[in-house]
């Protein structure tokens, strides 16, 4: 372990990869300000600026804008009672309030510390848990890495909005793109349609701009004005007083501790992470009362659960190659677009880039602290952004972006095409996110059911027969029923503390 | 959402039609199972899904909301892109971007109510806009651009 932490740092310690950490958590920040842009959309359109840098620095700067946009969203959020992301949703119930009464400054420095002190808690598990997590996946063969495979498509269920079909049906289709191409095993062409073009198989990359970045403006183009305006305030004094310092310890440990165990649970975002941290520490407070008007406690709770996620989110992404949550489904994308599959190989084999990421992670949160505090006033401006400016750049942005990742025409005809699917999918209910999973699974799935079943003779008892691919495939089960506990128990406490639970 | 229901699961029903046909054309390898496997196991569980929110659909009694379909802003940004990416690999993108960017940034003023007040803006943001997409690209990444 000491190697591999030396490895790590001798792979960061370079002004490169320390410029796009920097970078990473500027970026994050600005554009989860910028109206209507989410982390999803920040980590999607910057994804080609990955492709000429090492993979040290293209994860540093991907992660970086990830634990950025987790922050970021709390400005609007507190300001214009508009969450930047939707992980900041929770972050509007006590941020507008204070800001209502004057404290906006406040509240933007109570956000920024909580975010960054449970960013660095989340990576130091990120850190503890996924070595060893890694090193036991190390024993897996084909029946257990396709019960990890099912238990990543399991996730599906909590991506829907609605209905659970539809979900499915996008994870489907995500499946059937991603057989597109050469099969792995035999080499023969399977729906090409004659195409050079489509032997190699769709730019995944095309896939994910496509749905997650350029189909949600086309929807929010085309969707108009139609929040209503809220009253904006200033960025005013940001200092605090040690009382209300003290007042954010308890919350930030609540949030830091349900953050980053849903963060781990791949089938749980950021915004349920912070709701869940905010709804704990009502009900842990003296002050309970106060939730809803403006409560340091809230804010804070909220902050840490949603930054706290991030370290937790890698976990599962980085061991076992199963992406927990759209950002770092895209994370995945840009280490497979790097050439490394992320799995516990991962860490045999490249320990340098592993331990670099989780060395790189605790600066990109540190950066957040001065970038947050300092450059408040700046980023809050970004919020007025005019619509007329910013989603025409958005959309050059994904075909250029898409065009420099082969330097052909193809990727950026793709995006379009999938811009179009996508928005025509986000119109009818059916989430985007599935698809982008079943795109990444697909040939993991593929290739480690057919390898096991030839191991098996065609036998499919072997999933259940050897005891570690059971245990992943009851692992899955819980998590494909996971979203209806988690309905539950939402709607259980949200009841409680008379609030209402927040929505996608 | 109902009309529109039944809309995904008969165009779903096609698609993995579809699969199955293509797929059962391969040829057969017992030792790796063939390369139509995977692509006919997926289209079955297409079938099912398609079908079950079918099933789902008919149960549902409530009253749901109609999908309304997209507004000119959507057609006229589709083909805008279209139109972009046709001509900006024969022009250059240097000079077909601004025009992409104040073209857009226009009509999407003009839908808003603002009219013709935006031009000087937007002027200057798409010529700014280009440019430093062009110095991001092309000098710091260096992806020869169009």
């Amino acid at each position: 372990m000491y190697d591999s932490f030396f490895l790590g740092l001798h792979a960061i310690a370079n002004l490169e990869v320390q410029f796009f950490i920097l970078f990473g958590a500027v970026a994050g920040i600005a554009v989860s300000c910028l109206p209507g842009l989410s982390a999803t959309m920040a980590v999607a359109l910057l994804l080609p600026l990955t492709f000429g840098i090492s993979p040290v620095s293209a994860l540093l700067l991907l992660s970086g804008i990830y634990v950025g946009a987790m922050f970021g969203g709390a400005i609007p959020a507190i300001l214009l009672a508009t969450p930047g992301t939707p992980s900041a949703v929770s972050t509007t119930f006590d941020g507008y309030p204070m800001a209502k009464k004057g404290m906006a400054g406040k509240a933007i420095s109570i956000a920024c510390i909580a975010s960054v002190v449970a960013g660095l808690f989340g990576t130091a598990v990120l850190m503890l848990v996924a070595p060893p997590l890694a090193e036991f996946a190390l024993k897996f063969s084909a029946p257990e890495y396709f019960a990890v495979a099912v238990f990543g498509l399991a996730v599906i269920s909590s991506l829907s909005e609605g209905s659970v079909f539809k979900a499915f049906i996008s994870g489907m289709i995500g499946l059937l793109l991603a057989v597109v191409g050469q099969d792995p095993m035999t080499g023969f062409e399977r729906f090409t349609f004659g195409s050079m073009d489509l032997i190699g198989g769709v730019s995944f990359l095309a896939v994910m701009i496509g749905t997650a970045a350029l189909a949600e403006v086309l929807y929010q183009m085309d969707g108009g004005d139609r929040n209503e305006v809220m009253e904006k305030f200033e960025v005013n004094d940001m200092s605090l007083t040690r009382d209300e310092l003290r007042q954010m310890i308890k919350p930030t440990i609540i949030g830091c501790i349900f953050g980053v165990f849903i963060g781990i649970m791949p089938a749980a975002g950021a915004n349920i992470a912070a709701f869940i941290s905010w709804a704990q520490a009502k009900m842990w407070s003296k002050h309970p009362e106060e939730f809803g008007h403006g409560s340091i406690e809230g804010i804070t709770a909220s902050e840490a659960g949603n930054n706290s996620v991030v370290g937790g989110d890698l976990v599962p992404m980085l061991t076992l190659g199963v992406p927990g949550d759209p950002v770092t489904g895209i994370m995945m994308g840009a280490l497979i677009l790097q050439g490394l599959r992320p799995g516990p190989m991962l860490f045999a084999e490249h320990p340098d880039i592993v331990w670099g990421l989780f060395l790189g992670l605790f600066i990109s949160n540190l950066w957040v602290l001065p970038i947050g505090l300092l450059g408040a006033k700046y980023f809050a401006k970004m919020t007025s952004v005019p619509k007329p400016i910013l989603w025409p750049t958005i959309l050059i942005l994904c075909m250029v972006g898409t065009f420099a990742s082969e330097g052909t025409m193809v990727p950026a005809y793709t995006v379009v095409v999938f811009g179009f699917l996508g928005y025509f999918m986000k119109k009818s209910h059916i989430p985007t996110a599935p698809l982008i999973l079943g795109v990444l699974l697909g040939p993991m799935t593929e290739e480690n059911l057919r390898r096991a079943l030839l191991m098996s003779d065609s036998d499919w008892s072997i999933f259940i027969t050897r005891p570690i691919s059971l245990g992943l495939l009851g692992v899955g089960l819980l998590t494909l029923i996971w979203p209806w506990v988690q309905d539950w128990y939402q709607n259980r406490i949200a009841k409680r503390l008379g609030v209402e639970v927040p929505k996608e | 959402m109902r009309k529109n229901n039944y809309v995904i699961c008969v165009l779903m029903l096609l698609l993995a039609g579809y699969v199955f046909m293509s797929a059962g054309k391969y040829p057969v390898e017992v030792l790796t199972l063939g390369p139509a496997f995977f692509p006919e196991l997926v289209a079955g569980l297409l079938v099912f899904f398609a079908l079950a929110l079918l099933i789902q659909t008919v149960m549902d009694r409530s009253e749901s909301e109609a999908v309304d379909g997209p507004r000119s802003v959507f057609w006229v940004g589709i083909a805008a892109m279209a139109a972009y990416l046709l001509i900006m690999p024969k022009l250059g993108f240097l000079e077909t971007t601004p025009f992409f960017l104040f073209g857009m940034g226009m009509y999407m003023a003009h839908m808003s109510g603002d009219g013709f007040t935006w031009w000087k803006k937007l002027t200057v943001s798409s010529l700014v806009t280009t440019g430093a997409l062009y110095y991001l690209f092309a000098q710091l990444l260096n992806v020869p651009l169009p």
